[in-house]
């Protein structure tokens, strides 16, 4: 059976949402390995692309062989996807520091899944956070939809400053959970991303003999790394304009750095990611003096975005669904290095169940160090 | 009869004079001879070599020096053939079909923290050249036990006093076993085995799908001899059936090389102080274990 993408208005999950957009996106090159709950991507894969030459798609046998398909795929100039979930994610951890030093504009869905152990696969965002330092951009998602358009923009994002982009996504509460999400017709996706055009200097080229990360002496090896911090900064104003001209073609807004629901000039502010901030909408249903700050762009952190919006607020929390031992949660260390004396939160972990109540204790909390949610909460 | 060097090499080298690498270093002396022999097999192929964390990052030279005639591709260590299968799968889809990638793998980055990854490209017979250059211990690192070290040898981590345990792991063998195109080893320890080896390349070459080369390279700091010897311990590896060379070609067995005039197994230990510890029963076990293998190999 041909398998064909939806047209329009359609009930899809957030896995599905990303594989059809990876495939108007035009991807060349897929390398897959399973992992719940990330399998249903690549296998939704494998269907739509099945008996296509002008597609590339290999099964590894582990996800670190896989990150190094795509990167070195990508280096010889074809645009690529793959997809993991926690212990993939963390299994392939030395080539994700590689594949922002090289360079390479790969796009990767992380399906956010707990750490064994012991093991787990409910939602939690310790996976890719702990990545965080690798030098990747990460996009949180909070919707099939924004899990779709994010992939698109994704792409022109990492192929624009030649750094990889995670999108993330966390397991079941998004990844397998129906909704109703516009699916783009391919004339629109391919006037907002254009075909891959690598510079030809940064391009894999058996006629034109050179070798790639060669071994320098420290100086360059330091100007390397200095070019990565470059870039992630320059990222800023990429994923500011990608998510406008975005807004405009596909006439429904795109969510840049930071999403801010309720009171701008509340009291009180709590900063989450993902579902957890779509749950804490829900408090503002009751809570004229609230402000909800989304953070969907987590690296590069938003540290200007956050700043303002926070400006007015004198009590601020910050959910973490990461654990980060030792120290505040990822989400929570990042704000307070602002200057804000946020109290950090974190819930959720392994799946554990985060409701509007769970937050309201959060919000009354006022601490100095990491509090993770109690039992009975 | 006599065999002429200028018969056998005619290319020009593709690893580049000035590279960095040791003094007699067997290693330098066989990719000089597989990166030629592809190319003369294949002349209006390029060549694309990936290579896994090993010496060779360093042998390529210090960035912006580049030691290569040819495109060269780092990667982690364990990751080189899923990295040529990347590699291949993009140009296939650039329309360069003119390209053979190889890989040059050491035997930590083979034997041990790759063996997955190699294992898994030749069942999906990616169409790549592995060559797995082989000295027998993590060298770069300054001479640690690999699934490679021969039984008995001393090294940094199985000092004298409780050298390896256990035979080599036998890459040939295992690597024939997923039903591949083509199989062999390699060792250029004379004139008469150079042309048993460039014919092996060039077989490679001309093969399609995962080919895979098992080339056995002194290392003169690791393996514990002179320098100048480099040739001379690879032929007695031979001669002492030590290294059988041998092809798996579409499962056909075959012994390339019979040693006309066979020498114990001591003869080669005999040549390094990596094996200087060893007893004469420890030599007779090992011969034992030589022979051993060199029937079995008769029979398939």
């Amino acid at each position: 059976m041909i398998q064909t993408l939806p047209r329009g208005r359609a009930v899809v999950t957030g896995n599905e949402a990303a594989a059809y957009a990876v495939l108007l996106a035009r991807v060349q090159a897929i390398g897959c390995y399973p992992i719940t709950p990330q399998t249903l991507i690549v296998e939704r894969l494998a269907d739509l692309v099945a008996g296509r030459d002008d597609v590339e798609y290999a099964n590894l046998e582990s996800e670190h062989s896989m990150f190094g398909y795509v990167i070195a795929a990508a280096r010889a100039g074809v645009r690529t996807f793959t997809a993991t979930s926690s212990q993939g994610l963390l299994y392939a951890h030395e080539q994700l520091h590689r594949a922002s030093r090289e360079r390479v504009p790969l796009v990767v869905v992380d399906v956010n899944r707990a750490v064994f152990a012991p093991w787990s696969i409910e939602p939690d965002l310790t996976d890719s956070m702990s990545q965080r330092d690798t030098g990747w951009i990460q996009l949180y998602c909070s919707s099939a939809q924004e899990v779709l358009d994010s992939v698109l923009c994704a792409y022109r994002i990492a192929e624009t400053v030649l750094l990889p982009v995670m999108v993330c996504e966390e397991g079941f509460l998004l990844s397998h959970t129906s909704e109703v999400v516009d699916v783009p017709d391919q004339e629109t996706v391919d006037a907002f991303i254009p075909e891959l055009h690598s510079p030809e200097e940064w391009v894999l080229d058996p006629g034109n003999p050179r070798t790639f990360s060669a071994l320098p002496g420290s100086d360059d090896y330091f100007t390397f790394q200095r070019n990565v911090a470059t870039a992630m900064d320059d990222a800023r104003g990429v994923i500011a304009t990608v998510a406008a001209e975005f807004t405009e073609r596909f006439g429904r807004e795109k969510v840049a750095a930071i999403e801010l629901a309720g009171n701008p000039d509340a009291e009180r502010a709590i900063v989450a990611v993902g579902v957890i901030a779509d749950s804490a909408r829900e408090l503002l249903e009751d809570d004229d003096d609230l402000l909800v700050v989304r953070v969907h762009t987590y690296r590069p952190f938003p540290a200007v975005e956050i700043g303002a919006a926070l400006a007015h607020a004198s009590v601020v929390t910050v959910i973490d669904r990461a654990a980060a031992f030792g120290a505040f949660g990822p989400l929570g260390a990042d704000v307070r290095a602002l200057g804000i004396a946020a109290t950090n939160v974190v819930c959720g972990l392994g799946g554990a169940e985060v409701t509007p109540d769970t937050l309201r204790w959060a919000m009354d909390q006022t601490s100095s160090s990491v509090l993770y949610v109690p039992e009975g909460v | 009869m006599a065999v002429w060097l200028d018969e056998i090499v005619s290319e020009e080298r593709l690893l580049l004079p000035g590279h960095a690498a040791c003094a007699g270093c067997g290693p330098a002396i066989n990719i000089r001879h597989v990166l030629g022999g592809l190319a003369a097999a294949k002349p209006d192929s390029k060549i694309v070599v990936v290579i896994p964390a090993s010496c060779w990052t360093i042998i390529a030279g210090v960035y912006p020096v580049n030691a290569f005639g040819v495109s060269v591709h780092l990667t982690p260590f364990a990751s080189a053939a899923a990295e040529a299968s990347g590699i291949k799968a993009a140009l296939r889809l650039r329309g360069v079909e003119d390209t053979t990638v190889v890989v040059w793998g050491g035997d930590g980055s083979t034997a041990d923290i790759g063996f997955a990854g190699v294992s898994a490209a030749a069942e999906r017979n990616e169409d790549i050249v592995y060559v797995l250059n082989d000295n027998e211990a993590y060298m770069n690192t300054g001479v640690q036990k690999s699934g490679a070290t021969p039984e008995g040898a001393w090294t940094t981590t199985t000092p004298a006093g409780a050298p390896k345990r256990g035979a080599k792991k036998d890459m040939a063998r295992i690597m024939a076993a997923h039903g591949i195109p083509y199989v062999a080893t390699l060792g250029a320890g004379s004139l008469p085995m150079l042309k048993d080896f460039r014919a092996k390349v060039e077989r490679a070459a001309l093969t399609p799908g995962f080919r895979f080369l098992h080339v056995l390279g002194g290392c003169p700091p690791g393996w514990r001899y002179p320098t100048a010897d480099s040739t001379e311990v690879i032929r007695l590896a031979v001669e002492s059936r030590y290294f059988p060379l041998f092809e798996v070609d579409d499962g056909t067995w075959r012994i390339t090389f019979r040693p006309k005039h066979p020498v114990p197994v001591r003869d080669f230990l005999a040549t390094q102080g990596r094996f200087a510890h060893l007893s004469a029963a420890e030599i007779d076990t090992i011969q034992a274990h030589v022979d051993a293998r060199w029937e079995l190999l008769e029979t398939l």
